[in-house]
């Protein structure tokens, strides 16, 4: 980090009341942007990158992103999965313009340099030059010259990326209830990639994260989950903030009967609409009990992904940060390679609830995109967060906002705020 | 059962009988387009291309259509918004049995308070068309979009 | 076997060097190499471009583009490099001071 970015952060100071207010200014800053990416995306961190049945085969190909680096995801020849920059090591042009595909090797259209799925740099033309002039320095040293290679964990079908050497091992990074919770959905039976749903959202990446750790605005903001008794203030649910407030986890178990209960909370939310019927009853009640434990839920592994079970809609929600005031989210449905045809009809229908024009989030991006020119407007305002008290510790409501709380004292110790 | 007969000139209606009802977002009126069978999906090129499922919008069945109406209309919160839908290039792709298929390039611009006009969506819809009582219907649409991504939020059927 | 072609006489073809020609519309390149005669296909298999272009280092011949190596008695890929797949190589033969080659390879 270079002087310049430090005075500018110099001149940040958190408000005084703590965790239970958070200062505009972060959300807009472009020195605490660049700071957040050096100390959390591109630091200790284990970053989302893919599912491995996106790359099924020795020579599959994707592109993802950590932070806002591209990165190729590959299949090598020897079935190991390597993830490595996707900046050629000689001009830093872009070398795999597709999204997905095979390749026996990653070839920069620039100037030809030719690297294995490992990263390697195999050959670049011209190295001894031609008919006796140009070429490469006699001790240029391939070997010296491949891709930049990022540490890559496998964890179920699940593929992660790390570029510090110093960040733990994949299970200890998320620690043991998190691993139960993300084995429960990716590592009992192989996966199968159902799609991707792809988002731009004009909102600050952490506006998003807060999103999903904000189950205080569900029943409000979101009117169809009240409506069909989904999700109620006065249903079972528990908001739980793990490892310091890196991670979270949010569960309910569901009532297919609570749309016919009635109580005081669910009395109190002007959006319940009770005469709204919906018709095609698998969307909602069909639903199959697959993990055998009437679970439903979401989990967040710091800082890339919320991973949701929304009945039998399985979802990665991968954020990723375009500068201060964008993200782009990208939405990766998933479903078992056993399933039947049932089964992925089901899961594409109950996918109406959860993406971009999904039910029980569309309004998330319109609410977050119109916040941001807020927040902009006002850098000096603060946030008030105090539903719940002012702690950060684990709680049984949704009338809570410890998981937000939890996160920023997470947050503030590693950016030194 | 023969392919039915569908002049252009019917086409171009149908299409922009549909086009002029969603500009209006007169939401009501977009399920009797549909056959009570019908598949209606929103999805992108991307999936589409590579054969995967998935659909932002996938409802298999005129029910589902007009739960997704309902929702949009009644329990949907979005920021006021005027669509205009561009529909070009329709052709009719073939037919078989009772119904025939066709094409149409769609462009819509979304006009949001403060903001310049800007396309929401340009895409192909893909379409499955028959006759019930006289009035053409919708067996099976497919609008695959070609944005690499949903701007924001899809909020209004395509 | 098919008919030989004649394709150089046989001092052009020195040590050290590769000699560039074609039969029937396909690249060859021939080398001499401890006294003997070879050819084989003169286009890498990983990209097209020709062999000769390259770098000729003992009995082998390397790629001037992304160095994949060839041998040149065998047409044999060695391993290493981006490519994968062994060019072909080509019976030669000597008489009265003409080189020929069998097009079939």
């Amino acid at each position: 980090m270079n002087e310049q970015t430090q005075d500018n952060m110099a001149d940040r100071r958190w408000p005084d009341d703590g965790v239970t207010r958070v200062p505009a200014w972060l959300y807009s800053d472009p020195d605490i942007f660049a700071r957040e990416m050096q100390t959390f995306h591109y630091g200790k961190t284990w970053n989302f990158v893919g599912l491995d049945c996106e790359i099924p085969e020795p020579g599959s190909y994707k592109r993802s992103w950590v932070g806002e680096r591209p990165v190729i995801v590959t299949r090598d020849q020897d079935g190991n999965v390597n993830v490595v920059e996707n900046r050629c090591a000689h001009r830093g042009a872009l070398i795999c313009w597709k999204n997905k595909g095979e390749a026996r090797e990653l070839t920069c259209p620039y100037h030809h340099w030719a690297y294995d799925l490992k990263g390697n740099l195999m050959g670049l033309p011209f190295l001894r030059g031609a008919h006796g002039k140009g070429g490469m320095p006699r001790d240029f040293n391939k070997a010296e010259h491949g891709l930049t290679r990022l540490r890559v964990a496998v964890r179920g079908g699940t593929i992660w990326a790390t570029y510090s050497e110093e960040t733990p091992s994949f299970e200890d990074y998320v620690g043991p209830e998190i691993l139960m919770r993300l084995d429960r959905l990716v590592s009992r039976r192989p996966l199968r990639l159902v799609g991707y749903s792809r988002q731009m959202v004009k909102s600050n990446w952490k506006l998003y994260w807060e999103n999903s750790r904000d189950p205080y605005h569900a029943t409000l903001m979101h009117p169809f989950l009240s409506t069909f008794g989904i999700l109620r203030t006065d249903g079972d649910y528990h908001s739980v903030p793990l490892e310091g407030g890196k991670h979270e986890y949010t569960y309910s178990q569901y009532d297919p009967e609570l749309k016919n209960k009635s109580s005081d909370a669910s009395r109190q939310i002007k959006s319940i609409k009770s005469d709204l019927q919906i018709q095609d009853k698998e969307v909602i009640s069909s639903v199959v009990d697959e993990f055998n434990d009437g679970m439903m839920g979401a989990f967040q592994i710091f800082p890339t992904v919320l991973v949701q079970q929304y009945f039998n809609c399985l979802v990665v929600r991968h954020m990723i940060p375009k500068g201060p005031g964008a993200h782009e989210l990208a939405w990766t449905y998933f479903g078992y390679a056993d399933d039947d045809e049932q089964m992925q009809e089901l899961r594409l229908k109950q996918s109406n609830l959860v993406g971009p024009a999904g039910f029980v989030s569309l309004e998330d991006s319109e609410v977050l995109s119109l916040m941001q020119p807020v927040a902009e407007s006002y850098p000096d305002s603060v946030q008030v967060l105090e539903m719940g008290g002012h702690g950060t510790e684990a709680q049984s409501t949704m009338m809570t906002e410890t998981l937000i709380r939890a996160f920023y004292d997470f947050y503030r110790r590693e950016m030194k705020l | 059962m023969q392919p039915i007969s569908i002049s252009r000139t019917e086409l171009r209606d149908f299409y922009d009988d549909i086009a002029a009802m969603l500009d209006a977002e007169d939401l009501g009126a977009f399920p009797a387009f549909f056959t009570t069978d019908a598949l209606y999906r929103v999805i992108s090129r991307e999936n589409f291309d590579a054969g995967l499922a998935h659909a932002p919008i996938h409802c298999r069945g005129r029910a589902m259509i007009e739960d997704r109406v309902n929702a949009t209309r009644e329990a949907a919160l979005y920021q006021p918004r005027l669509l205009r839908h561009f529909i070009s290039g329709v052709r009719i792709a073939g037919g078989t049995g009772d119904e025939v298929q066709a094409t149409a390039n769609f462009l819509i611009i979304e006009s949001l308070l403060e903001q310049e006009p800007q396309i929401l969506m340009v895409g192909q819809y893909v379409d499955r068309i028959v006759r019930e009582d006289g009035a053409l219907r919708l067996r099976e649409r497919t609008c695959v979009y070609d944005n690499y991504h949903i701007r924001t939020t899809l909020v209004i059927p395509v | 076997m098919a008919e030989w072609i004649q394709v150089a006489e046989e001092s052009d073809i020195v040590e050290g060097e590769a000699f560039p020609t074609e039969i029937n519309g396909t690249a060859i390149a021939l080398y001499r190499f401890e006294g003997g005669l070879f050819a084989i296909g003169d286009i890498c298999t990983h990209e097209h471009v020709r062999l000769s272009d390259g770098w000729l280092d003992g009995d082998r011949i390397e790629c001037p583009l992304h160095q994949s190596c060839f041998e040149i008695r065998t047409g044999k890929c060695v391993e290493g490099g981006p490519a994968w797949q062994d060019v072909d190589h080509f019976a030669v033969k000597v008489e009265e001071g003409s080189v020929f080659v069998a097009p079939s390879a």
